[in-house]
């Protein structure tokens, strides 16, 4: 059975999990932590950073490293979420060839799913290390309001980590899955995601092995990320205030602040109070210094934020009447996200579903549990567990009038698909275009454009006669297709696709050959790290022994020979100890463990005499 | 309401038994009356009684509530295939019905009171037999497991080289070849039910059949499409089946549709009865035509030969001097006969030779004597065999043979054995042979002692009382009382009318 891993793509953190015996474990990184910063830097000197590496050096290199790349996935540069967040943010921001969103980072332009591609590309890494053998496949979750360009975007993402990603499951339907994994029972729960950057509520139905959601709704705009610029406006305007500074301007502090602002947070978590203590946080051009130091208690956060987490709230209310499913027929509720550690979002949550929130899941891990779930669900037949999640936006067309007409409904089992009759209105008419959309709103301008489909060469017949059967599926990834067929000739009808946004096929497959070029280089540095630690064990053990062996053997020529030999290959090892080259460091290898061989053979010898 | 062969029977345990006045033979049915329920047939066949008695005494024995009938009902009421199709029809309806009001239909009450009209025509809502048998149905539970239907083994569909075992293809297909007539509550798989939780487990059931994700990176051929339909499908019914709103309109249209194949199974099944009921008609007025037409060629027969026969006799025995010697010759022939003791045959001799000489006056007295001997002794042979009957206890036979010895010799006592006797079998002649005796007697042309006129009158009693005219039979043990008032039998009757 081949390995299947499962990977929480998180705008804060990322984690990676796997099924090992039936057991779903989280795999830690060569720092031992459980959780990856979704961080990506580049050095000074050129080199990619990911994770707590890029994170610890984010303050002094602030505008080349990306933090929360999750909330411009899939999305386009002119969308005011993205505008809103261009005014607070240290890195670069440039818009695509096509609308898209792309990052700059000195002098190279990224688009986002590169970036999330180097955080998958990092924990496939810790991943290999850990099982010791290549991953190539991988179910990556997504906050359950992903619309399609967004999943799709994540999915790009995973194929230029070189991952086949073979299902794209929603992060609250992840969490319930490590809930239930395992426990015979029949129960209907309620998932509460607030996470770094999205917040998803989701209502399942658990039993009989089948974990089938009812319902799903959320806001991908909302979370920690949101929690933290309150509290950073309210630094950048307290310190304002006393010293009439505007620090805006000014990336480093930025970072700092946010940096201080997030810690901040946390800490209210456990504390009712905390300081934020910033030195020599500006330097005016005259050379003046400030400091910020301000106390913020968890009644002044809670202030702040109230809104946000009443806004969650409002999202459960929705669901559940949508759901036609009452509080008191839920059965748990499971909060999942590390932003429902906050004490002011479990009390709120508690209250309006008139229950205590589970506690026997672990928010930062279950998502990336319940991914490693479903994929061995998938490749391991003696899994009988089924998924059936919903589509979280309705699917549509755009009609005259710029009306939306939905096909398919919001909340409806995937895989499914929907089929719709097209006609031509001129005569002779030989393409169609449809432009499809996601979304609520009856005004198709309001919703999410997924793309322009075109139905080309319809054959030449008087407007009205030609009709085109058009089927738009929703696979359980939640991923749209479009597929057409005229009716009278039952001729399947070719498609154009046109993107929208993100990243065209010819892009995504350069950069896919580019990705595997890097994992080749990345593995080869890692043997020779490997190479280079034995070879530094090994000259150390043969100095060990050499005035033992060199007393015993500098009598005979020949001795003093062999002596002579052992200290060149030692002084060649050390030369070349920090070669690149595995051919190279294996020759070293061999030649210091033979030395090492023989002295140790003398040195016995010696002992017995 | 008189007891029916197919009744089944069983007892009602009770401690008071003493001072009902059983008979023996009562006490010996009860007795038979055991945990294996007989019917009225059985106990009839076991015991060797006549079928009356065997009713009668059950039928008391029920009125004093020793034993009580649990009613069975026949299986199909007309034997018609149509209204068999009718009854499942109406079942069918009636077991969605029952299955959707939440629970097990409740058993009818064990009798119905047989009084119950006939089944009016164009009822708005007919229950024939089928709404009795009701009572036998046992129902699944609601929402219960329906079996999984299978393609055959040979079906050019089914393919071993795919990942698929093929019990689970021959499944597949099986439902699959079924989609479109089946109700949703079929395609999940169960019984109807309002349980919504069973409802779920069926879908998810099917689902972790279905889905594609299943069958996930599997070789299943074509069989992905069918599945992906059948996931599809089972969804829907879901979907439906789900909301108790588009249910119970479901459910009602579900109604409907088994209404209309019950009317229509049950019009058809009417129509079959009307158009047997004509052929029958039809059948029986050809037979009875033929054998009008075969009753009037003999009759013609007969007359011609008779004619014949006469005109024949005539020219032959034209002169008295012939007639006489013919009769000389019948006389001789009937005196042979008269010496080998067969008195009938003498007595048609003599009466041969009356005819052709009718001055002659002892040939009337010969014959005569001779009828009368002869009836005698036919009466006397008949009384042997119906005594031998009676003995081993075969007294419905015995009958015809007291009634042949009425017939031979219509003395008061022969007339009322007769009587008695035919009682027995419910026979309508019994009455005419219980006023025959009786006109006897009233005539006093038989001599008879006081003892032979009780018994004559308590015979009569019983064939009365047999016949169910009670006050008749009443009146007769009075006057069997007043000619001997310690007659064996009185007693008993007395008290038996007295209770009936």
């Amino acid at each position: 059975m081949e390995t299947v891993v499962g990977i929480d793509l998180g705008t804060s953190n990322t984690v990676v999990a796997i099924v090992e015996d039936g057991i779903p474990t989280v795999i830690p990184n060569k720092g031992g932590y459980k959780t990856t910063p979704s961080m990506v830097a580049i050095s000074e000197s050129g080199k990619r950073l990911v994770g707590h590496i890029a994170k610890r050096q984010a303050v002094t290199n602030a505008s080349n490293t990306v933090y929360a790349a999750k909330r411009f996935i899939g999305r386009k540069f002119d969308s005011p979420m993205v505008s809103s967040v261009m005014q607070t943010c240290p890195y670069a921001i440039v818009e695509g060839p096509h609308g898209d969103v792309r990052v700059q980072l000195r002098d190279h332009v990224y688009s986002v799913p590169e970036i999330s591609a180097f955080i998958l590309q990092e924990l496939r890494l810790v991943a290999e290390q850990y099982l010791g053998e290549e991953v190539e496949k991988a179910v990556i979750t997504v906050p359950a309001y992903f619309n399609d360009n967004q999943r799709q975007a994540t999915k790009d993402a995973g194929r230029i980590a070189g991952l086949d990603v073979i299902r794209i499951i929603n992060e609250p339907t992840a969490a319930a899955l490590a809930y239930g994994f395992g426990k015979d029972f029949e129960r209907k729960v309620v998932v509460y995601d607030l996470g770094g950057g999205t917040f998803d509520v989701s209502i399942l139905d658990i039993g009989n092995g089948v974990f089938e959601v009812i319902s799903t709704a959320g806001d991908t705009f909302l979370g920690g990320e949101d929690f933290d610029l309150r509290v950073m406006d309210w630094l950048i305007s307290q310190f304002q205030e006393k010293t009439g500074v505007d620090v805006r301007d000014d990336r480093m502090a930025l970072q700092r602040l946010r940096d201080a602002a997030e810690k901040a947070r946390c800490e209210l978590s456990m504390a009712r109070e905390s300081l934020v203590d910033l030195p020599f946080l500006y330097t005016t051009a005259n050379g003046e210094t400030h400091h910020l130091q301000e106390r913020l208690t968890r009644d002044a956060l809670e202030q702040m934020t109230g809104d946000l987490v009443q806004r969650t709230v409002d999202i459960c209310q929705r669901t559940l009447s949508d759901a036609k499913v009452d509080p008191s027929d839920l059965d748990d509720v499971i909060l999942v996200g590390g932003m429902t550690r906050m004490p002011l979002v479990q009390k709120e949550v508690g209250e309006f579903f008139g229950m205590e929130p589970c506690k026997g899941v672990h928010p930062d891990e279950v998502v990336a549990l319940g991914a490693s779930i479903q994929a061995s669900a998938l490749v391991d037949d003696s899994q009988d567990l089924l998924l059936l999640d919903v589509t979280p936006h309705s699917l549509g067309i755009m009609i005259v009038g710029g009306f939306f007409h939905t096909l398919i409904e919001q909340n409806t089992t995937v895989p499914t698909s929907a089929s719709h009759i097209f006609t031509t209105v001129r005569d002779n008419q030989t393409s169609v275009k449809i432009l499809v959309l996601q979304g609520e709103s009856e005004d198709a301008t309001q919703n999410e454009l997924l793309g322009e489909f075109v139905l080309t060469d319809l054959r030449p017949a008087p407007r009205g006669q030609v009709e085109v059967k058009v089927t738009f599926s929703i696979s359980a990834d939640g991923i749209v297709s479009v597929a057409a067929q005229d009716l009278e000739t039952g001729r399947e009808q070719s498609i154009t696709v046109t993107a929208t946004s993100g990243l065209t096929e010819d892009e995504l497959s350069k950069l896919v050959e580019e990705s595997a070029g890097y994992m080749v280089e990345v593995r080869q540095s890692e043997e020779a790290e490997r190479a280079n630690q034995k070879i530094k064990g090994l000259i150390s053990e043969i100095n060990k022994l050499f005035p033992t062996v060199e007393g015993v053997m500098s009598g005979t020529s020949f001795g003093r020979d062999a002596i002579s030999k052992a200290r060149a290959v030692v002084e060649r090892a050390e030369g070349e100890v920090d070669s690149k080259d595995v051919r190279v460091l294996g020759e070293l290898t061999e030649s210091l463990e033979r030395t090492l061989n023989m002295f140790k053979g003398v040195v016995s010898k010696t002992s017995i005499e | 309401m008189a007891l029916q062969g197919e009744d089944r029977l069983e007892r009602v345990p009770r401690e008071d038994m003493e001072g009902l006045g059983l008979t023996p033979q009562e006490l010996f049915l009860m007795s038979r009356v055991d945990d294996a329920k007989p019917t009225v047939d059985d106990l009839i066949r076991e015991s060797g009684l006549p079928a009356k008695q065997v009713k009668d005494s059950l039928a008391r024995l029920v009125d004093l509530e020793l034993v009580r009938r649990i009613r069975v009902q026949r299986r199909v009421p007309t034997g018609s295939h149509d209204a068999a199709a009718a009854s499942v029809a109406n079942r069918h309806a009636r077991r969605l019905r029952a299955a959707l009001q939440g629970g097990r239909v409740d058993s009818r009450p064990a009798t119905r009171p047989d009084s119950r009209p006939a089944e009016a025509e164009g009822a708005p809502e007919p229950r024939p037999e089928a709404e009795r048998s009701g009572a036998h149905m046992v129902l699944p539970e609601p929402g219960s497991a329906l079996e999984t239907p299978m393609v055959d083994e040979r079906d050019p569909r089914l393919d071993a080289d795919l990942d698929l075992p093929m019990e689970r293809q021959r499944a597949v297909l099986g439902i699959y070849d079924k989609l479109g007539t089946v109700n949703h509550f079929e395609l999940l798989g169960i019984t109807p039910t309002n349980d919504v939780g069973a409802i779920r487990r069926a879908y998810h059931k099917l689902s972790r059949r279905f889905h594609p994700d299943a069958y996930y990176g599997k070789n299943i051929g074509d069989f992905r499409v069918v599945l992906e339909e059948l996931f599809k499908a089972a969804r829907a019914s879901h979907d439906l089946l789900i909301s108790s709103e588009k249910r119970d309109a479901y459910v009602e249209r579900l109604l409907e549709i088994e209404r209309h194949k019950m009317q229509v199974a049950e019009a058809k099944s009417r129509e079959a009865d009307r158009r047997r009921e004509m052929r029958e008609a039809l059948e029986r007025q050809r037979i009875e035509a033929l054998e009008a037409k075969r009753n009037e060629a003999a009759r013609r027969e007969r007359e011609e030969r008779d004619r014949r026969r006469k005109a024949k006799m005539h020219s032959r025995l034209v002169g008295r001097e012939a007639r006489e010697s013919k009769a000389r010759e019948h006389i001789r022939a009937a005196e042979a006969e008269l010496r080998a003791d067969n008195y009938g045959a003498a007595a048609g001799l003599f009466r041969l030779a009356m005819d052709l000489v009718p001055e002659r006056a002892d040939y009337h007295e010969r014959w005569t004597k001779t009828l009368t001997e002869a009836n005698r002794r036919r009466a006397h042979v008949a009384l042997e065999n119906a005594r031998g009957l009676v003995e081993r206890g075969n007294e419905v036979e015995a009958a015809h043979f007291f009634e042949e010895a009425a017939r031979a010799e219509p003395t008061a006592i022969n007339q009322a054995r007769a009587a008695a006797y035919l009682a027995l079998r419910g026979d309508g002649k019994a009455v005419d042979r219980a006023r025959g005796a009786l006109e006897v007697l009233r005539k006093g042309e038989d001599e008879a002692t006081a003892e032979e006129l009780a018994e004559i009158h308590v015979l009569c009693a019983e064939a009365y009382m047999r016949l169910g005219q009670l006050h008749t039979a009443k009146t007769q043990l009075e006057a069997a009382k007043d000619y001997d008032p310690r007659h064996p039998r009185l007693t008993i009757l007395l008290k038996k009318l007295k209770v009936g």
